[in-house]
This record gives structure tokens, C-alpha cells and sequence, in this order.
């Protein structure tokens, strides 16, 4: 079961990447737009560190170390679930029904079945900064705490997504939750607090892909660290539940419908 | 015989969202959601046998995709029972498609951007097809739909008729034991609709391959089903035999004569006029009763004729009759 989803899941990225390769320059313009807009972030907290040195304790280090993890989930996901941000739209569109006549889980299908590429841009961008601010020591908990991450916005792009099911037409919706979540996360978590940074440990994850990491890597503490764990497993049950909550409202469309 | 198929009182209820247009009632709407509802299946039953090739008939919004989408497992009916294959389609949706083939004549099931060949390379790797099944069913299908060169283009690329037979072929390439076909044949000219039946038939006669279509192509249905049932509105109005209904229904034909100069009133034996004036006549002819060519001759004879069309009557002009019959059932 899991070696023939795997191998499916290899299938597709070799064809992706066989795609990505005929449109050479689009690609490679890609690439080299993400990491100019990674370059650009970068200088920005460059200089807001250069003039208050700390906020709320973190320091620019931490803040790169932040980057590095946004950076990674961010690209890894792009690259091996690249449909991530589309599930609005293939619900909404009546595209489901071309994965629902495979014999495939219909979740990890829809996920896997396109890659972005140029999400590697983020990756390799992720990987440089881990090296600048990474000590070796770190290193497993890092690449632990990058899956989680990564996990975490999966979940963020199901649960949104699925939003589709239940309110028709909800394709910006579903990209502004993505978006709005992804840029709460980036920044110090030590500028939120009280209320708003519960919201941020609960409702919206934010705090949980990037803000908890960086604080676990500056000092280890068990207890977020299997906090985090188990935040992740839940989020992920939670938003596989509601997507095939919602598969029972699909209603497919005949494209051809236009609703009003 | 076994029948493959059981639907018994199908019924789908579909819910959509309405609202008037303009951005004061799209912000109500966000307080105050309408819903619409739609009957589209109102309770139907029927079975299917193995190795039937079955046609589904009926006009626009009778609810012929919706059946075909609850047989295929993509949508949720609101009620009623489904076994196929012995599976329950929307419950056991994985076990169940693996022996399904479902072509979707009005939806893309290729990977637009890639050449057809690599979505049959990714669908043998869904399916789990070994190489050699593969290679053998691949070009079995190719040869005869004629899709050698065609394949390596990108589907975007393709004439709606070339990508049409390769989602056929995608559909079959796991040898399905059923197979479920949705206007397949829209897009395609008259020759290519020649070699697509005929593929269907040879599939069918080879494999035992179960089919249900739907078409509002009478002649398509006349080349390849026996059975058919026909829907309307929601509920089944006939089931059984083409050959029946034929007897029935289709043994009237319509001809129509364009006339070079003004004729006299038609009259012939089992013949009715069902208009004339000056330079046309339209007449429903009862075959069984009087051969088509007779009535021809009589025309030419009698007329200046400049043009003669001769045609069935229309899957809505019998359903039409249907209802016209005592009980609304044939
Ligand atoms: N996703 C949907 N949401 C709402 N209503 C729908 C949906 N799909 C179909 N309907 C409605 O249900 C009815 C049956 O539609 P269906 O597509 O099954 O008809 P059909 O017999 O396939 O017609 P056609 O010959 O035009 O393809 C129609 O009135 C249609 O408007
Ligand atoms: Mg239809």
C-alpha cells in the first residue's frame, strides 16, 4: 500500500520535472524570483535588527533560523504536494472527479499529483540559511521540527481548501487563510502576546510552524517539543476529517454550469 | 445471466447557492444564504447484466451524468441502494474504481500539458498494470483508434475528437469489467464515430466488458445497445429492449420534401401529413404499414420535387409519445 502510494508519488514528480525542464527559462525565471523575494525579506530584518538589536529577546540569528524553517516547509511542500493551494479550485471546478475514478486515496492524490518546482528556489534558500545559523548538534531536532512545519501548512492548505465543499465558490477565501496564516508566521513570536498569541497557538497555527520551533532550538523544553508533536497530529487528523466531510457534499458540475 | 448492476430507488437532491446579482445582495447573501434545491433523480431502479452494453437515453436534465456519476462513486445520492460489482460505489470508492473505466465526455481526465502517452504511463502505475498487460492493451487500443503518432502530442494540442479516444483509452487500459461512458462520442465526425463503436463492440465481445452510454445520438444507440432505458425528468420511463420500442415508436419516419414548384395536398395510405404549404411537406410515414420507398415514389411521381430528407423522429418526440400513452410507462 504505502511502497505503490510512494512510488505513484515518484511517478508524478519525474514528470513533473520533465514538464518543468521543456519551459527551461520559465523555470529557471521562477526559481530566481522566489530566491529575490527570499533576498529582499532578508535585508529587511538585516536592517530592523541592525537599529533595535533584540525584540522581545530574539535576536537576528533567531530570525534567520525562523526563515530557514519558513523556507523549507514552505518549498518541500510546494515541491512534493504542489497541489496544496489548488484544492479550492479542483472541488469548485468539478475536477475532483478525475481523481475519485482512481484507485488512489483521493486526498494524497489530489496533493501529490503536480509539483512546483521552483518551490526548490525555497529550498535551497532554507538550506544555506540552516547552514549559517545551524550548529550540528541541532541538526536532527531541525529536520524534525521542518516536518512538522511542513505538516502543519499541509493541514492549513486542506482545511482551507475544503472550505470549498461546504460554501461553494471559495477559492480566494481558502488562498487568503493560506497566506494570511504563512505571513502571521513570519514574524519573532515574541511580538505576539496574550489573547493574541493563544489564537496564534490554536485557531491559527501560526506560532506552531515557525515561533515554537525557534524557541525549541534556542532551548530545548520536552514538553513543547511533544507539544508540538501532538499539535500536528491533531491538526493533520482534523483537516483529513473535514476534507472527507466535505467529499460527501461534492457535487461534481458538469464545468459547463456556471453558478449564480 | 448475473446482473452486475442493482440501483433501487436512486434518489439525488442537489443544493446550490442562489443569489441576485450585484454586490449589496452578494453581502446579504453572506448573512442570509438561499438555498435552491434540485430534484434530479426522483427514485430510480433498475439492473444491469454482465456483458450488456446498455444505452441511457433522455433529453438535456433528464439526470443521465448525475446516474453515472452515483454509479461511479463521485457524487453522494441523498438516498437509495447501488451494488455494482459488488460494491456499494460511494463506500467502497477505491476497491470499487479499480474495476471501473469512466469516460466524462464533457470533462478533462487527461494531464493537459503532457502528451497522452504520460498519462498512460502514470495511469498504469495508478492502476499497478504490469509492464507486459500494459504494453499489449496499449497498443492493441492504439491500432485501432489510430492514436500511433497522435499520442506523443501534448493534449492541449489535440483535435477534441483525438483527445476523446484517448480518454477512452486511458479508461480501459486496466481491463475494467464495467465501464461507464458519458456522451462520449460529442466532438467526434462521422468516421471516427464508425471506428469508436466498433472499438466498443470489440472490447465488449473480447473482454465480456460491461458498457453503459449515454448519447443523444439515436444512431449510435441503434449501432451498438440492445437494452436501453430511457429517463426523463428524473425517473425511468422505459426499460427494456431497444428492439421493442422500435416496434413501437421508431418504425414511424419523417420525410421531408422541398418542392421546385407549388404541389397539390398530399395524400397517401398510412401516411399523415404533419404539414404543408406551397414548397414543403412534411409527412410521418408508419414503415411497418408502408414500405419508405413506395411513399418516395408516389412523391416523385406526383411532384416537382427538389430535395427529400428523411429522418427518425427525435429521442424527445418519443419520449413525447411515451407520455402519451396511457400511463406514462411503454
Ligand atoms: N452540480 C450540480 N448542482 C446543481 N444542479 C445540478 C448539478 N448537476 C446537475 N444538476 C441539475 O440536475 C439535473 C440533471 O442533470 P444531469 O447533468 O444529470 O442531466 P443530463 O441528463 O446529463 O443532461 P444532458 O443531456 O444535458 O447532459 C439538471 O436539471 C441539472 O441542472
Ligand atoms: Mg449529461
Amino acid at each position: 500500500m504505502v511502497v505503490n502510494h510512494l512510488r505513484v508519488h515518484w511517478e508524478y514528480l519525474k514528470v513533473a520535472l520533465s514538464t518543468a525542464m521543456e519551459y527551461k527559462i520559465n523555470f529557471i525565471i521562477q526559481v530566481l524570483a522566489m530566491v529575490f523575494n527570499d533576498v529582499v525579506w532578508i535585508i529587511f530584518w538585516l536592517i530592523f535588527f541592525n537599529r533595535f538589536q533584540n525584540v522581545g529577546g530574539w535576536v537576528l540569528g533567531d530570525m534567520l533560523m525562523l526563515y530557514a524553517i519558513i523556507t523549507l516547509s514552505y518549498g518541500l511542500s510546494s515541491v512534493f504536494f504542489g497541489n496544496r493551494n489548488r484544492i479550492a479550485e479542483i472541488v469548485n471546478q468539478g475536477k475532483l472527479d478525475f481523481y475519485l475514478a482512481l484507485p488512489k486515496n483521493v486526498l494524497f492524490h489530489v496533493l501529490i499529483s503536480r509539483s512546483s518546482f521552483y518551490g526548490l528556489g525555497d529550498v535551497v534558500f532554507g538550506i544555506i540559511l540552516a547552514f549559517i545559523v545551524l550548529s550540528l548538534a541541532s541538526l536532527s531536532l531541525f529536520l524534525i521540527l521542518v516536518l512538522a512545519s511542513t505538516s502543519i501548512l499541509l493541514s492549513v492548505a486542506i482545511l482551507s481548501g475544503s472550505l470549498a465543499f461546504f460554501f461553494g465558490n471559495a477559492e480566494a477565501t481558502s488562498r487568503n487563510i493560506f497566506m494570511g496564516t504563512l505571513s502571521l508566521a513570519s514574524y519573532p513570536l515574541s511580538v505576539y502576546q496574550g489573547v493574541t498569541k493563544f489564537i496564534l497557538l490554536t485557531i491559527i497555527p501560526a506560532g506552531f510552524i515557525s515561533g515554537v520551533p525557534v524557541e525549541l532550538l534556542k532551548s530545548f523544553n520536552a514538553q513543547w517539543f511533544w507539544l508540538t508533536i501532538g499539535f500536528v497530529v491533531l491538526i493533520f487528523s482534523i483537516a483529513t476529517f473535514v476534507f472527507y466531510r466535505g467529499l460527501k457534499k461534492y457535487e461534481s458540475g458538469n464545468l459547463m454550469y456556471v453558478r449564480t | 445471466m448475473t446482473s452486475i448492476i442493482t440501483v433501487k430507488n436512486l434518489k439525488k437532491v442537489y443544493k446550490t447557492h442562489t443569489r441576485k446579482e450585484g454586490l449589496s445582495n452578494a453581502i446579504k447573501s453572506l448573512f442570509n444564504r438561499k438555498y435552491e434545491y434540485k430534484q434530479a433523480l426522483k427514485g430510480i431502479s433498475f439492473e444491469i447484466e454482465e456483458g450488456e452494453i446498455v444505452g441511457f437515453i433522455g433529453p438535456n436534465g433528464a439526470g443521465k451524468s448525475t446516474t453515472i456519476k452515483a454509479l461511479s462513486g463521485f457524487l453522494y445520492p441523498t438516498s437509495g441502494e447501488v451494488v455494482s460489482l459488488g460494491f456499494t460505489p460511494w463506500k467502497d470508492r477505491v476497491d470499487y474504481v479499480a474495476n471501473l473505466g469512466v469516460v466524462l465526455g464533457q470533462k478533462a481526465q487527461l494531464w493537459w500539458d503532457l502528451p497522452a502517452i504520460d498519462t498512460f504511463y502514470l495511469s498504469k502505475d495508478v492502476y499497478g498494470i504490469k509492464e507486459s498487460t500494459f504494453k499489449s492493451r496499449l497498443n492493441f487500443m492504439v491500432k485501432l483508434l489510430d492514436l500511433e503518432k497522435v499520442m506523443h502530442t501534448p493534449v492541449r494540442d489535440m483535435s477534441l475528437g483525438e483527445r476523446m479516444k484517448c480518454k477512452l483509452v486511458a479508461a480501459l487500459l486496466h481491463n475494467p469489467k464495467l465501464v461507464l461512458l458519458d456522451e462520449p462520442s460529442i466532438g467526434l465526425d462521422v468516421i471516427a464515430k464508425d471506428k469508436f463503436r466498433d472499438f466498443i463492440k470489440l472490447v465488449n465481445k473480447k473482454y465480456k466488458t460491461t458498457f453503459i452510454i449515454t448519447t443523444h445520438d439515436m444512431q449510435e444507440i441503434e449501432r451498438l445497445c440492445k437494452k436501453i432505458i430511457i429517463i426523463n425528468n428524473g425517473q425511468i420511463v422505459y426499460d427494456g429492449l431497444l428492439k421493442d420500442i422500435k416496434k413501437k415508436y421508431l418504425s414511424n419516419k419523417f420525410i421531408d420534401v422541398k418542392l421546385e414548384t407549388k404541389g397539390e395536398k398530399f395524400k397517401l395510405r398510412y401516411c399523415k401529413v404533419v404539414e404543408q404549404n406551397e414548397y414543403e411537406i412534411k409527412i410521418e410515414v408508419n414503415t411497418t404499414k408502408i414500405k419508405v420507398k413506395e411513399v418516395i415514389n408516389s412523391l416523385l411521381s406526383n411532384y416537382d420535387v427538389a430535395d427529400i430528407l428523411i429522418s427518425d423522429p427525435p429521442i424527445e418526440t418519443i419520449i413525447q409519445q411515451i407520455f402519451r400513452s396511457k400511463d406514462g410507462k411503454v
